[in-house]
């Protein structure tokens, strides 16, 4: 036992002393909900839609290819220039070992017409990498996709580096310089949203995924369990925390949710997810002000977190600044206006301001991207 | 006595052992039908799938012959019915299978949306009634309601319905 402990010891002390050769901060990408930069990606398969060939992650990897994933929608304008973008990357690095997956998130069922119609889309745009569809979006839920378009960039052995949210002016370049860099054709990056990340240990990674795929089946008490086989494993890896907090709030602990997201943005004090969840877990304990101001200062660096911004409408809710609330949800709708879960809360607001017609209409338009005619 | 008791332990051997071929039979059919019935239907399926909507009908008539309580054959029947635009044998076919199979709350559902688009909330109403009496937070049963309810210009009541279907619908999410 006391040999056991000492090894134990050698092995942590060996960690603590590599740690400075970590460059930065790890951060999670802002993107994915369940995504970090330093995480082995999870693995994308499927059939392109236009080749019909089977396609996946996982092969990429092994030939040490760059790989990027690129999730989108048809109905998604920054997408669409997301996937121009990506064209045109595709072009420049044409004889570099970078592969692109484009992953299709348009409804969780879609009928043959509608495949032949991204399948058109596609050809119509002339996109020279692979499209899958993702079926059930089990991809999108995994990976925690949080708005479209969303781009995860790994290095040649799978791991993650980047991953921007949404397509601003500058993401066409931060995708660049991010290749550049993993490429080694440039030493550092210009932008500071690329870092190296925290790489876990694969005991705590495993659990780590073994309690998301739990979670997403609503099997919470199982989740928590796993979740604290991965911090024991390694106390260091953020994303367990995060997902604690995000577990302990569905189970109605949000006092509780607090400490977890705190450790998890003591971990990594750039945890996007982590800082969203604290900023709900406030909320939801009533401490609406230290919400507010936890929440502006997240969407202050990333405007497009819509978990954040959601709380931040609720919050400004409950102190009656229902034009905040209206303004805040509907820029959240430009970036997702096939999200549920942003129409319900802005018909919670127009409900609210007595506008009833628009708060049925907004309702309406929900409940028909959850329940579509049949 | 000796012998009749020998005797009645004979014809209780031979009945038993007539009792569970008889049964084994049973089984054996009934596991046949259950298996021709799952191939039926995923054809059915995916010709429905394909859009070849008159195949379906010829599809889900074997299936019922075999099955004439399967729920999923009046379901697509009903689909491919208003997707051929015969509405009126749409609803008599989705009330048949209420009739034959009362529990089935996909059935009135889909009969729901279809009174809904005929504009005949009342009749959708009767079926979403029941399906709530027994599933108060169907979330989708919630939402049909509340289209009911703007049907018949009650705004309120449709507005309550569907924050609660929503409510319902993303818990958890």
């Amino acid at each position: 036992m006391l040999y056991f402990r000492k090894i134990k010891f050698l092995i942590y002390t060996l960690f603590y002393l590599s740690l400075p050769a970590i460059l930065a901060v790890p951060s999670v990408t802002a993107a994915f909900r369940y995504l970090q930069e330093g995480m082995k990606i999870p693995a994308v398969s499927g059939v392109d839609i236009v080749t019909g060939e089977k396609v996946s992650s996982e092969s990429f990897i092994k030939d040490d290819n760059i790989v990027i994933i690129v999730f989108w929608a048809n109905w998604s304008k920054r997408s669409i220039e997301e996937l121009t973008a990506l064209k045109e990357i595709a072009s420049e690095f044409n004889n570099k070992p970078i592969k692109i997956i484009a992953v299709n998130v348009d409804n969780a069922e879609l009928s043959k017409n509608q495949a032949k119609q991204i399948k058109q889309f596609i050809l119509q745009l002339d996109i020279p990498f692979p499209t899958i569809i993702d079926k059930d979006l089990e991809l999108f839920n995994s990976f925690g996709v949080i708005a479209v378009p969303s781009t995860v960039i790994t290095d040649s052995s799978g791991i993650i580096k980047y991953g921007p949210a949404g397509y601003s002016l500058t993401t066409r370049d931060l995708i660049v310089d991010s290749l550049m860099v993993l490429l080694g054709l440039k030493d550092r990056a210009d932008s500071l949203a690329i870092r190296d990340g925290y790489t876990p240990n694969f005991k705590s990674l495993r659990y780590y995924n073994l309690a998301l795929n739990l979670r997403l089946k609503g099997l919470f008490k199982r989740a928590l369990s796993n979740l604290e086989t991965a911090q024991a494993a390694d106390p260091d890896f953020p994303a367990p925390y995060n997902l604690r907090g995000e577990i302990l709030i569905l189970l109605d602990k949000a006092e509780d949710a607090l400490l977890a997201y705190s450790i998890a943005i003591e971990k990594d004090s750039e945890f996007v997810a982590a800082q969203a969840g604290y900023g709900k877990a406030l909320y939801l304990t009533g401490k609406t002000d230290k919400a507010i101001v936890q929440l502006k200062a997240l969407l202050s660096k990333d405007d497009t977190f819509t978990p954040a911004i959601i709380t931040l409408s609720k919050c400004y809710v409950l102190k009656n600044k229902l034009e905040e609330a209206l303004l805040l949800l509907n820029n959240a709708r430009e970036l997702n206006h096939k999200s549920p879960v942003i129409l319900y809360n802005l018909g919670k607001v127009h409900q609210r301001n007595q506008e009833n017609v628009q708060a049925v209409q907004t309702y309406i338009n929900a409940l028909e991207i959850l329940f579509p005619s049949k | 006595m000796k012998k009749l008791r020998r005797i009645l332990i004979i014809v209780l051997t031979i009945l038993f052992a007539f009792s569970s071929v008889y049964a084994q039979l049973t089984k054996e059919q009934k596991r046949a039908k259950r298996k021709a019935s799952r191939k039926l239907l995923k054809e059915v399926v995916l010709s429905y799938k394909d859009t070849l909507y008159t195949e379906v009908l010829s599809l889900v008539d074997s299936l019922l012959i075999i099955d004439p309580h399967n729920a999923d054959a009046f379901y697509f029947k009903c689909l491919a019915l208003t997707k051929t635009n015969d509405t009126t044998s749409a609803l008599n076919t989705i009330e048949e299978g209420i009739s034959l199979i009362p529990l089935s709350s996909r059935l009135k559902v889909l009969a729901s949306h279809i009174y809904i688009n005929q504009n005949e909330p009342d009749k959708a109403l009767v079926h979403l009634e029941s399906i709530l009496k027994i599933k108060p937070k169907e979330a989708e049963t919630l939402y049909l309601s509340g289209l009911v309810y703007l049907q018949k210009a009650d705004t309120a009541q449709a507005l309550e319905l569907f924050e609660k279907s929503l409510h319902y619908s993303l818990s958890g999410k």
